[in-house]
């Protein structure tokens, strides 16, 4: 196990390299880059001659291994606009969208599950129903229509929550639910469909007929073989999740890191694009390495198949 | 067959309303402004949140522009932008998706591969790298929405082939010496087409959605252009006191989302291979 | 003795899965003269269908040799599943033409099998299984063929409908002078059409000979363990219990549940030998046991 988590670390960590290498060959590259500054005026040759009778032009790789040696070593990132170190801002930032994320997780998880149970358990009532129209009709709005429409009812209409700000636990309620939105139809509905077939199971009417109480039959052993499944779509909308949490952070103007990227790609500070790029993507990567150790830990059915392939030939 | 499916969906009512309505909204996109309601850009300071006429069905903007003209004209961005997005998403999904599960071996695993890494990175992401890279504004952020969406046409369509590969008449096929190619464009795809044209739709009702994102983050689409996503975002600022200049465009995003929804879900149960069988 | 059709010599196929590996075929050798139905009989997962597919060039064998004479022309398939076989979006005149590619010959091919013409038009999900059979066999027809694979020909189609497939493809074997490899997991129906009997397990030999020989006087456990599984005529049945535990690499596949092994059965594996002329058996009880 310890094995594998090395290994994956180290994989993610070679993705993160080439990745932000790519990231940094193209704000080199493109027409407002730091040196197509000059080339504005004409200067470009110059600029070359410049460099080239000097023999200082250091190349587009060793630029890019200085600055990640610079981040690495001294935590430092460079600001184009604001010549200060972001590093202070990164982390402050990095822990708005953590918080954001991560309460967006627990809401998809806790409601997604429990209400697609609910579903199943009550297959064809009006609750039935209601969950899935309810859960379709939010997973086609894009999240900001969502948070708009919430932001009319629950701010404008009813005076209930606050729409901006970010200092009450009151005011990352609709934050939450605007980026869960996308992703929990497809939890709802993978979690019915779960539980469905699980119930339809014979052990499932050997256990009635034994006398079990339904709430056991529906929490200990139907719903337990049902989260799985749930959690791996869960997993998949992992990219989903992360672009509502930007949506989110933009609306209710909550200064999280993806937040920072859309200022920083309109005000063109490449600075702020690296490094809040660089923070998103270990996040992403972090996030896909704990998510796999854990599926592998919690997953029985991942060794019953490999023993079950086993005695197959 | 086809005409069993047709009739099936024509009695579907919900899907058919959202059919009707939605043709309507794409046709008034490119009627009205051949009507006279073409102009969105320029500023009539003095008719500032005119009263509603026919003229200005649904009144004017802070800088007196014609709200309904710029629904309509948003209309074409949106609802263009994101059907191209979506026919290279289709075209080439359904071409590397077929590859790759009718050959296998290690074409078939490399694609799963990247189709699974480029689902991990989000969309918007993509869309800011190609905008930045390309050049901004010219409309580059629709392939970062053709390429979001590849990977689930590719699973979608990746999965219906494996299921047509092995069934027999696919080897009957090649014992009577046909082709790869007679064999992939006369069975396989033939096979397949409901999947293809089910998913057109649902990719489609994703990419309207990425493109109203896209918009409104003002990734790629910068403010005159009336994107649905962007005029949101633009009018944001008068939410508590002109409400309806950010209700109506994110009532059409809505409106046009949940309509392809409701065709993509009527077009499924009418097309569903299983029906079939139990008929 | 008869023209020899179809030559096969030392015929392996490995699958590699996750799973691990799977023998499919191990060194199979036999031949099959013009005219005749060699009837391969075994349980699911001896290797039947891979052989049946290697010999009409579906699957590429990793070792051996298969060798029509010369005078063959073509050779064709009918699959075990009916629904599976035909594409549900084509119609029934379309299908035969993928072989023969002319419409008149199809429709006369449709007649030939037992089909009306109104039935030429109609798709696949308007005909029954066994009438999907019958395109199948005319799609197989449609091809030429003077040699065809039945691969579980009947074993999807209900009993009643069974008989007539069989005798559907007896006549038309009379009337075109074909020659059939026909694969079943069911001794009964083989042993009603095939001249000669081979028994596959777990892609070997175990046993092969003329139907008679082979059904009166099995030579090989296994064979006698199937022929027990057949109704029998004279109600004469004899159970043997099954071991399944020992996993046998170089033996005989057969040992672990063979009620005859002996410790050499474990270790060495007993290539074909002649009991009769023509009727051949893999096992090291022959001599003692076997034979009668």
């Amino acid at each position: 196990m310890f094995k594998f988590i090395v290994k994956r670390i180290l994989t993610a960590f070679v993705v993160l390299l080439v990745a932000m290498f790519a990231v940094f060959a193209i704000l080199t590259y493109i027409p407002g880059s730091r040196l197509g500054y000059l080339n504005i005026w004409g200067q470009g040759d110059l600029l070359d001659h410049l460099f080239t009778a000097l023999s200082v032009k250091p190349s587009l790789f060793t630029r890019y291994l200085r600055y990640i040696y610079n981040v690495f070593t001294t935590f430092h990132f460079a600001s184009m606009a604001r010549h200060h170190d972001l590093s202070a801002t990164v982390l402050q930032r990095t822990r708005f969208t953590l918080l954001l994320t991560f309460s967006g997780f627990i809401f998809i998880v806790i409601f997604g599950i429990s209400a697609g149970a609910y579903a199943a358990y009550k297959k064809g009532s009006l609750f039935d129903k209601a969950v899935s129209l309810l859960s379709m009709f939010v997973a086609s709005l894009p999240p900001f229509c969502l948070a708009i429409y919430l932001a009319m009812i629950f701010c404008l209409g009813l005076h209930l929550l606050p729409v901006f700000g970010y200092d009450s636990i009151k005011n990352f309620i609709l934050p939450t639910i605007t980026i869960a939105s996308a992703s929990l139809a497809t939890t709802i509905q993978t979690c019915r469909f779960a539980v469905i077939e699980e119930l339809n199971k014979p052990y499932i009417k050997n256990l009635r007929s034994r006398g079990q109480k339904e709430g056991v039959i529906l929490f200990r052993h139907a719903l337990r073989n049902a989260v799985l499944p749930t959690i791996s779509v869960i997993r998949e909308k992992t990219a989903s999740i992360f672009v509502s949490t930007f949506i989110a952070e933009w609306f209710y103007a909550i200064p999280g890191i993806g937040y920072y990227l859309i200022q920083g790609i309109n005000s063109r500070d490449y600075g702020v694009i690296m490094a809040s790029t660089m923070v998103i993507a270990i996040i992403l990567l972090l996030f896909n390495i704990i998510s796999e150790v854990l599926y592998c830990v919690f997953d029985p059915q991942l060794r019953s198949t490999q023993l079950r392939g086993e005695t197959d030939v | 067959m086809f005409k069993r499916a047709v009739r099936r969906f024509v009695r579907n009512r919900t899907a058919m309303i959202a059919l009707i309505i939605f043709v309507m909204m794409v046709l008034s996109c490119f009627i009205f402004p051949l009507l006279g309601y073409n102009d969105f850009e320029s500023l009539h300071l003095e008719s500032q949140y005119a009263p509603v006429s026919l003229r200005h069905p649904f009144s004017t903007d802070n800088l007196g522009r014609d709200l309904f003209t710029r629904i309509v004209i948003g209309g074409r961005y949106t609802l263009g932008l994101s059907f191209i997005a979506t026919i290279i998403a289709v075209v080439f999904g359904v071409a590397i998706g077929t590859l790759a599960a009718y050959k296998g071996g290690w074409l078939d695993n490399f694609t799963s591969g990247l189709t699974q890494a480029v689902s991990a990175i989000p969309y918007v992401l993509t869309a800011i790298i190609l905008e930045v890279s390309l050049g901004w504004g010219q409309g580059w952020f629709s392939l970062a929405i053709a390429l979001a969406n590849m990977p689930a046409v590719i699973q979608s369509v990746r999965a219906a082939v494996l299921k047509v590969r092995q069934q027999e008449f696919i080897s009957a096929a090649r014992v009577a010496g046909k082709s790869d190619l007679f064999i992939i464009t006369k069975h396989v795809l033939r096979n397949i087409y409901s999947t293809v044209i089910v998913r057109f739709c649902s990719t489609y009702a994703a990419s309207i959605v990425a493109c109203s994102v896209l918009g409104y983050l003002e990734v790629g689409i910068s403010s005159p252009a009336p994107e649905w996503g962007r005029m949101v975002a633009d009018y944001f600022h008068l939410i508590q006191t002109r409400g309806f200049l950010v209700f109506i465009p994110c009532l059409f995003i809505s409106r046009s989302v949940l309509c392809v929804t409701m065709i993509s879900h009527g077009l499924r149960d009418a097309l569903d291979p299983k029906e079939y069988q139990h008929e | 003795m008869k023209e020899v059709l179809l030559k096969v010599r030392n015929l392996s196929k490995t699958f590699r899965s996750d799973k691990g590996i799977l023998k499919a075929l191990d060194d199979v050798s036999f031949d099959v003269c013009k005219g005749e139905t060699l009837g391969v009989v075994g349980e699911s997962g001896c290797g039947k269908t891979t052989l049946g597919r290697c010999v009409v060039g579906l699957l590429k064998p990793d070792h051996g040799t298969i060798v029509f004479s010369d005078a063959s022309k073509h050779k064709q398939i009918i699959f075990q599943d009916p629904y599976n076989s035909v594409d549900p979006y084509w119609t029934v005149e379309k299908i035969v033409c993928e072989t023969c590619n002319d419409r008149k010959k199809a429709v006369k091919l449709l007649k030939e099998v037992g089909l009306t013409e109104d039935e030429k038009d109609s798709f696949p999900h308007e005909l029954s299984g066994g009438q999907l059979q019958r395109v199948g066999i005319a799609r197989a027809l449609g091809g030429d063929p003077d040699f065809i694979v039945c691969d579980e020909p009947v074993s999807a189609l209900d009993v009643s409908y069974q008989s007539k497939i069989i005798s559907l493809l007896e006549d038309l074997q009379q009337e075109n002078d074909l020659t059939y490899l026909f694969i079943s997991h069911d001794l009964a129906v083989v042993r009603h059409i095939a001249d000669r009997i081979m028994i596959m397990y777990k892609g070997q030999i175990m046993e092969i000979g003329e139907t008679s020989q082979v059904v009166n006087k099995p030579a090989h456990p296994y064979t006698r363990f199937l022929l027990s599984a057949v109704p029998a005529p004279f109600g004469e049945k004899k159970q043997f219990d099954i071991r399944d535990d020992e996993v046998v690499s170089e033996g005989c596949p057969f040992a672990p549940r063979c009620p005859y092994r002996k410790d050499v059965c474990l270790k060495n594996r007993r290539m074909l030998k002649e009991i009769y002329e023509g009727h051949m058996a893999a096992c090291y009880n022959i001599n003692t046991d076997g034979g009668q």
